[in-house]
């Protein structure tokens, strides 16, 4: 009984991981190629959630289409927010950005709270594949999905950065952007394209939580708080490191909750220790190397 | 026969002037040497050329094709590159993607050699690079790191190429294995060179022209082989 129970919450947990590993890399992309902390992450999945939900919902789209134009949605506006905002405190020191990411953020929130009210929805959709039943053990089709697209999105990134010119302009840009610029690189493109990508991911990963978590304003803000605690773990600016990262982080919280007494809304608790072990005990991730400036 | 001319009217860092008129001609396969002391405002002409220290008055062109309106980054893709000093590479990418990067973000409008190409030819030049393809760049000797910085704009196919000081920190007899290179490249490249140096002395064996600058004016400005063999000047400029 005991070891179903672990390997049901071993499995959950590495469903979980492939969202979790998606929202992660898109916001350890920006922040490697623009040293931008983009707090508003979350903000994109949780548009992305709701765009889904409302296509859905209100128009029959469904879930998998809505997941594509959530993120075509999410990149326009990544789009909007790069031209129109934040390449203007690119220059400006790193409260400036910090606090002007910050306030997008709860602008967003509070938009969405305006306009949806702050109620938690649920999208009735049909499971979009058969459960899979793997002895006593059962992984709901939803959670397959969300593996294999988190996964989809996330390998789709790594191979985009190592196997595409483009790629490969946006290493050199996050590598040193000024010798990136003495090379030919237009860096301010590449710093708007990680955003373009950032948005793109966010978008795909909220029609994700909407399959399997509850769509609410403040989504977005549950999940960033984990992508830092897992982009902690996986090194700063590390896409590699992202994906172990959330299988640690999503492991953690769901042995928590299944074998701590009502440790189910400890997920949250689990991510700030981890984020405040690694800081004390390896600032650059248990899995990043020392970089090079 | 391509021709790179250059001028920048003056340059200053918070109000204070360091560079006054400068200006620079070189022919194709000719090297043209920047020299001065230290302070002396080379490195800030070289990049108000490249445009990346505001200047007055710029002008940049190469074979009659007007260059003073390119942005920085669009130099590289016409055919002017600047290495800057201090052996900068781009510390945590490989040696590979390095020269694989600097052949990415130089193709412009010009119909570029293929990479494999390109690079056969730079490891030609500084056959480290190909034994050391795998390495981290950060984690390089500063000679290899100044010989993958010029093999990284040879990459970009350059008419001119732009050196800051080459030679800083480097061995004697790296600093000579180092120039005799360089000559061979604006020899076989054709490419013309202008290259900023303390290192007279290493310096007079391979540039065709220099100009001496002096707290950031032009003092002396002619063929090296003259300034060379005038004794006044060499003694009075050159101090050898
Ligand atoms: N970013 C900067 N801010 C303020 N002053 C600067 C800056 N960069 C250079 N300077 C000043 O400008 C003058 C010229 O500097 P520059 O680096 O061009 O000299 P240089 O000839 O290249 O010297 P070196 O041989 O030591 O490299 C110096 O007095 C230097 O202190
Ligand atoms: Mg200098």
């Amino acid at each position: 009984m005991e070891s179903t129970l672990l390997v049901q919450s071993l499995l959950l947990a590495l469903t979980t991981a492939g969202l979790y590993a998606a929202i992660a890399s898109g916001l350890t992309l920006e922040f490697g190629v623009t040293g931008i902390i983009n707090f508003a992450h979350g903000e994109f999945v949780m548009l992305g959630a709701f765009l889904t939900y409302f296509l859905y919902e209100a128009v029959g789209v469904p879930p998998l289409a809505g997941m594509v134009l959530s993120g075509l949605a999410m990149t326009a506006l990544s789009w909007l927010v790069f031209d129109g905002f934040l390449s203007r405190v690119l220059k400006q020191d790193e409260h400036n950005q910090i606090l002007a990411t910050i306030g997008l953020s709860i602008l967003l929130i509070n938009l969405a709270m305006i306009a949806w009210t702050p109620d938690a929805r649920v999208m009735h959709a049909p499971p979009l594949l058969p459960p899979l039943q793997l002895g006593d053990v059962i992984v709901p089709g939803n959670n397959l999905v969300v593996l294999l697209v988190g996964i989809a999105l996330y390998a789709g990134m790594i191979w985009f950065m190592r196997h595409t010119r483009q790629g490969l302009l946006l290493r050199l840009a996050a590598d040193d952007p000024q010798l990136a610029v003495l090379a030919g690189v237009d860096v301010t493109r590449m710093f708007r394209l990680s955003f373009l990508i950032g948005g793109l991911t966010a978008g795909v990963s909220g029609g994700l939580v909407a399959l399997i978590l509850y769509v609410q304003p403040l989504v977005g803000v549950d999940l960033v708080m984990r992508a830092f605690a897992i982009v902690a773990l996986g090194g700063l600016g590390s896409i590699g490191g992202a994906l172990i990262g959330a299988v640690l982080l999503s492991a953690a919280e769901n042995l928590t909750a299944t074998f701590v007494p009502g440790g189910g809304s400890w997920g949250y608790g689990v991510a700030f220790v981890i984020i405040v072990l690694v800081l004390v005990v390896r600032p650059t991730g248990l899995f990043g190397s020392e970089r090079r400036a | 026969m391509s021709r790179f001319v250059g001028r920048v009217g003056g340059a200053s860092y918070d109000r204070l002037r360091v560079l006054h008129q400068l200006d620079i001609a070189v022919e194709s396969g000719h090297m043209l040497v920047i020299l001065g002391s230290n302070g002396a405002g080379k490195t800030t002409a070289l990049r108000a050329l490249a445009g990346t220290v505001a200047t007055s008055g710029r002008h940049l062109a190469l074979d009659g094709e007007d260059l003073s309106g390119c942005a920085p980054w669009q130099l590289p893709a016409h055919g002017v590159v600047l290495v800057p000093d201090g052996a900068r590479c781009f510390p945590n990418l490989s040696v590979e993607d390095n020269l694989l990067g600097a052949h990415g973000a130089a193709a412009g409008r010009r119909k570029q050699v293929p990479y494999g190409r390109l690079r056969d030819m730079v490891c030609g030049y500084f056959p480290i690079l190909r034994d050391r393809s795998r390495q981290i760049a950060g984690t390089m000797s500063g000679g290899q790191r100044q010989m993958l910085a010029i093999g990284r704009a040879l990459m970009a196919e350059p008419s001119a190429l732009i050196l800051d000081e080459p030679s800083a920190g480097l061995a004697p007899i790296i600093v000579e294995e180092l120039f005799v290179t360089l000559a061979k490249i604006k020899r076989e490249t054709g490419c013309a060179i202008v290259m900023a140096e303390q290192n007279v002395g290493y310096a007079t064996h391979i540039a065709d022209h220099c100009v001496v600058l002096e707290e950031g004016r032009t003092a002396l400005s002619g063929p090296m082989a003259e300034v060379v063999n005038h004794e006044k000047l060499r003694s009075a400029y050159l101090g050898i």
